[in-house]
């Protein structure tokens, strides 16, 4: 049998390409998805203040619940700190040669034009970590401080540095260490680190240095054994995990973005797959049902589709995984640019990712082959052989009852947002698009045969006897044309639904910030936030009315799904409620602001819903860095979207330093003497504050797209080869309608009829499909079922879809219009 | 003749949908016999084929095919027996392509996973006048070649019954011609049993027998015709 697979293969490679371009792409994107997904559990970059430590123990790296003897994890984007009580027990360790206590703190190092350029502070016994040597000077004294070659100053200068929450003071430049640092460094004694970082009895990593002879990996797991789960303890590349927090944030978003991209990937492959095998069984029927005739069983015909498949599958698997590695380059790089990863973020490279991507097209292909084997076999032998061109007109009752069911379930999902507040509604109603988009294609031949009767009157008029024909063709073939428009519709409602999700949401934010916001101007500084002692100096101004410190973080909340523990993430901001109600109105439903303090927590109505948090509920919370906090809810706010899901009291989160302050002054005010003295601070008006909210969103809109297009390039592909398929499939139709005296200019303009009805009923079904859940969504975050989406973007995904249905027509059609008709009937297989 | 019976069909019915395409037809057919099929468009002749083959299911009464009842048999064991016990010739698009000559013929014995007999093979291609084609594709061959082909096939596995539907329907008259007498040598000479069904009254008086459907029943029957005979009858039955 398998000479016999091969040889029938072999034949028919035009009806697998589109197979083959299917699982090619399918395998590229996996292997590049595999690879963003390996880099991301990878270290990314190279730890540099810990390269010459043998281990580091730092604080969790993850939130960790458990309820009803199950647990689930979440990983922490915020840096977490360990009691400086641990540093004995380390340092008691057997085989601990040195334990040396790491604290960093915000530097600012203010430079003569009035920059204020941001490094990391630390204390000079951190220096053996490294280990850094000095280029020039010596150990840094009282009022002295080490810095790194980037910083251009050399030993005797003198620097104005503000550390931490002291105010700005000069330093001397003792020494200049060696080296090419990814962050700005400046090196304090160890008593005046410990002074600046603020926190006597805490610490951020202890660094060891093991005795000659100890195996770093034997040490680590003494180490994890003495001191528990409750802190992280990390050797070899995974250093770099407790250096740097832009990093840990990357990481973390590498994994979603990855994972999330290759669920979808997979569920769309499998779609598209078994759309491309059943074109090519559609095809094949005559050779199919001639086995069959001659003997071959349903077994037989099923392997051989599955066999045929798998050798597809694992030429084009392994193929694709070469430009999947270029792929992940230039996805990282896209990345990067957008700011999602760190620019000396490095991709992990292995065979992991391309074995995976190769294994699961093989499993996709094996699925979808199943699929079709079913389809192909259903009609008995004798059926395929005498009714070949003609398809049967009804759907089974099956399908139509699961396409029903589909749909209801569906249009239920996207439905939730109304009568739901959540996060989960939200989800729920972006997956009810989904399922209502597989539900029309399920239903697609009777929906077609609607859709074309609706527009035939149209079609006849503009195009005459050619859209006569179009018409009576779509009719005649309504599972064609269904197979046809589907990957259409799944591109464009696609698109629409992954587009206006993020657009709606960020409308929504929009329209909250503009009805909330009370202040006039807002404060904002470097990369390390705002000067220590901007809040207190701008409330003495005269003509500031209201100023509200604020800093953003993320929160998370362990809540219980189905007796199994579900652990979300928020973002909050924490604010100092005095003084709120003059500068921001988060449109409070219930309870009141007045009440937060320590203790109390205020959330929106998205997060009550979600977290059925009432008045005087109590809340499993944990801070960014993993602290547990266990509020009351002493407020329900309408403006999440805008302002954070929950507001905190800006007491409980221990930053030392604020993102911002929102004031409300009067014109007279003058907050330029501000920006004076304190050099890095950023005073914007009302304008800029706006303008600063909408890049952050086109940022994040970028950021979003960039995976989406990876996706939507695939549809679209599948779009091309789909139409490719059944237009060069009728090569014969097209040689019986010339040798019955149609030109080819008449068979061309039947085509055109037939390529603006694929393309209408595709806009029409591809726009109405995520239209519910949007509006929707946009129901339950505003009040008003609107969803957004930018007409310029509507019409580029609508425009895009609609040019390239009209050309894998058109040109397909044109080549096979050169084959003169008598050829084209004869060299029928 | 007289001999036993190769195929026995009781009270055969079947509808599509709500179209009856055979209402109650009952027929024998023995050992050895060369029967032809006739019958307006629509008749239901094809149908009758198809079903006493298994590549139909009837919606009630029975077949028998060498005292296998057809109609009690699953998919798998339609399939086998169609590989095994029956052989097939189609009015065209019988081969497949990708195939040559010889792969074509040996198909039914790949898929059953039996070895090919060379010999056997070598005599069948001879048989049919193919000897020196083996090696061609299909595309190669005229339309008579090609249905030689199939016949090969058809004859590979030994078959009980061999079941052509109009396998000169695509055929010009000489090559027809041709292939008519090669089925009917294969009767005289082999005792092979053959049925199939035409609307050709010249292809009919090739066979011992010709039974004629008329609206899904049988219609009367003519034994050793002559196309004369069969024209004539044919014209009564599209008059009715």
């Amino acid at each position: 049998m398998t000479d016999l697979i091969w040889r029938l293969l072999k034949a028919d490679k035009a009806g697998l390409a589109g197979a083959f371009a299917a699982l090619f792409a399918a395998s590229a994107l996996l292997s590049a998805c595999g690879l963003i997904l390996q880099s991301g559990l990878g270290a990314g970059v190279s730890a540099e203040r810990y390269a010459a430590a043998d281990v580091v123990v730092s604080g969790p790296d993850s939130v960790r619940v458990t309820i009803g003897g199950k647990s689930k994890t979440k990983p922490l984007t915020e840096p977490t700190t360990l009691p400086s009580s641990l540093l004995k027990r380390v340092a008691a360790v057997p085989g601990v040669r040195a334990a040396i206590p790491d604290r960093g703190f915000p530097v600012d190092l203010i430079t003569d034009d009035g920059g204020s350029p941001a490094a990391t502070g630390h204390g000079w016994s951190t220096a053996s970590l490294a280990p850094f040597t000095l280029a020039a000077g010596h150990a840094p004294g009282p009022g002295e401080v080490v810095l790194d070659v980037a910083a251009g100053l050399r030993p005797g200068d003198r620097v104005t540095v503000v550390a931490g929450t002291a105010a700005p003071t000069a330093y001397r430049v003792a020494g200049i260490v060696r080296g090419d640092l990814r962050r700005p460094l400046a090196l304090f004694q160890d008593a005046e680190a410990t002074r600046l970082y603020g926190k006597p009895q805490e610490l951020d990593a202890i660094g060891v240095l093991a005795r000659p002879g100890t195996d770093s990996e034997e040490l680590a797991e003494r180490l994890k054994e003495a001191l528990g789960d409750s802190v992280t303890v990390s050797t070899g590349e995974a250093r770099s995990r407790a250096e740097f927090g832009d990093v840990r944030q990357a990481r973390s978003d590498l994994q979603e973005m990855a994972a999330s991209l290759i669920g979808g990937v997979v569920v769309i492959a499998g779609l598209v797959l078994t759309g491309a095998l059943s074109l090519t069984a559609h095809r094949r029927r005559r050779q199919i049902a001639l086995l069959r005739a001659v003997g071959a069983s349903s077994r037989h015909i099923t392997r051989m589709i599955a066999a045929e498949t798998a050798a597809v599958a694992l030429l084009a698997g392994l193929l694709g995984c070469l430009p999947g590695g270029l792929l992940a380059a230039l996805l990282l790089n896209a990345l990067r640019l957008v700011g999602l990863a760190p620019d000396d973020f490095a991709i992990s490279v292995g065979p992991i990712p391309a074995l995976a991507a190769v294994g699961a097209c093989l499993l996709i292909s094996q699925a979808a082959a199943w699929a079709v084997s079913r389809r192909v076999l259903r009609p008995l032998p004798a059926q395929a052989l005498t009714e070949v061109s003609v398809e049967p007109p009804r759907l089974s009752p099956a399908r139509i009852t699961s396409g029903v069911l589909l749909l209801i379930i569906g249009i239920g999902a996207s439905s939730a947002p109304a009568w739901w507040s959540s996060v989960f509604a939200v989800a729920i109603a972006a997956s009810g698009g989904l399922i209502m988009i597989i539900a029309l294609s399920v239903l697609g031949p009777p929906i077609m045969r609607l859709g074309t009767r609706m527009l035939a009157g149209r079609l006849r008029r503009t195009y005459g006897a050619a859209g006569h024909l179009a018409t009576a063709n779509s009719l005649a073939n309504s599972r064609r044309l269904a197979g046809t428009v589907s990957p259409m519709i799944l591109a464009i409602g696609f698109a629409l639904l992954q587009l206006g999700l993020p657009a709606t949401t960020a409308s929504a934010a929009q329209r909250d910030l503009e009805a909330g916001t009370l202040a006039t101007h807002t404060l904002t500084g470097g990369e390390w936030g705002l000067p220590p002692g901007v809040s207190g100096d701008v409330r003495k101004l005269p003509g500031v009315r209201a100023a509200t410190p604020v800093v953003r973080t993320r929160v998370y909340a362990a809540i219980s799904l189905l007796d199994s523990p579900e652990v979300l993430d928020y973002q909050a901001q924490a604010v100092d409620p005095a003084g709120l109600s003059g500068t921001a109105d988060l449109g409070v439903e219930a309870g009141s602001l007045a009440g937060l303090r320590p203790g109390t927590v205020a959330i929106s109505r998205a997060a009550a819903g979600t977290l059925s948090a009432k008045i005087g509920s109590m809340l499993h919370l944990y801070l960014g860095d993993g602290t547990p906090y266990q509020p009351e809810v002493v407020a329900i706010y309408s403006r999440g979207s805008g302002f954070g899901d929950l507001t905190l009291p800006r007491a409980v989160v221990p930053r030392s330093r604020d993102d911002a302050v929102l004031v409300r002054a009067d014109p007279s005010a003058d907050l330029g003497a501000l920006a004076r003295a304190h050099p890095g601070l950023v005073v914007s008006d009302g304008a800029a504050m706006r303008a600063a909210q909408e890049e952050g969103e086109a940022a994040a809109m970028l950021g979003g797209l960039i995976p989406l297009l990876l996706v939507f390039g695939y549809l679209a592909m599948s779009v091309a080869n789909a139409l490719i398929l059944a237009v060069t499939e009728r090569t014969r139709e097209f040689a019986l309608l010339r040798l019955a005296g149609g030109s080819r200019g008449q068979v061309m303009r039947m085509l055109r009829a037939e390529s603006v009805l694929i393309v209408t009923l595709a806009v029409i079904i591809g726009t109405a499909a995520p239209l519910l859940p949007l509006a929707m969504i946009a129901y339950g975050l505003v009040g008003l079922p609107l969803p957004a989406i930018q007409p310029v973007t509507y019409l580029a995904v609508v425009g895009a879809t609609s040019a390239l249905g009209v050309l894998s027509v058109l040109v397909p059609a044109r080549i096979a219009l050169r084959t003169r008709p008598i050829q084209a009937l004869s060299g029928h297989a | 003749m007289g001999a036993a019976l190769a195929v026995r069909v009781e009270e055969l019915h079947k509808t599509y949908g709500k179209v009856a395409a055979l209402t109650g037809v009952t027929l024998e057919i023995a050992d050895g016999e060369f029967v032809a099929m006739m019958g307006p468009s629509g008749s239901g002749k094809s149908t009758l084929l198809h079903c006493a083959a298994g590549l139909d299911t009837p919606s009630s009464g029975r077949v028998l095919l060498g005292g296998v009842e057809v109609t009690a048999l699953d998919e798998p064991g339609l399939a086998a027996l169609r590989r095994e016990r029956i052989g097939f010739v189609f009015q065209a698009y019988n081969l497949l392509q990708a195939l040559d000559v010889a792969d074509n013929i040996t198909l039914p014995l790949r898929l059953a996973e039996r070895p090919v007999d060379e010999a056997k093979l070598m005599a069948i291609a001879a048989r049919v006048g193919l000897d020196s084609r083996l090696g061609h594709r299909p595309a190669e061959l005229s339309g008579g070649q090609q249905q030689r082909v199939a016949l090969a096939r058809a004859l590979i596995t030994d078959p009980e019954v061999v079941f052509a539907d109009e396998p000169t329907g695509a055929l010009d008259t000489r090559t027809a011609r041709e292939v008519l007498t090669l089925l009917r040598e294969l009767v005289d000479e082999a005792g092979q049993t053959l049925v199939m069904v035409t609307h050709d009254p010249v292809a009919a008086s090739y066979a011992h027998r010709v039974v004629f459907l008329a609206d899904g029943h049988l219609a009367g029957e003519a034994l050793r015709p002559t196309p004369e005979q069969v024209a004539e009858r044919m014209t009564q039955l599209g008059a009715s």
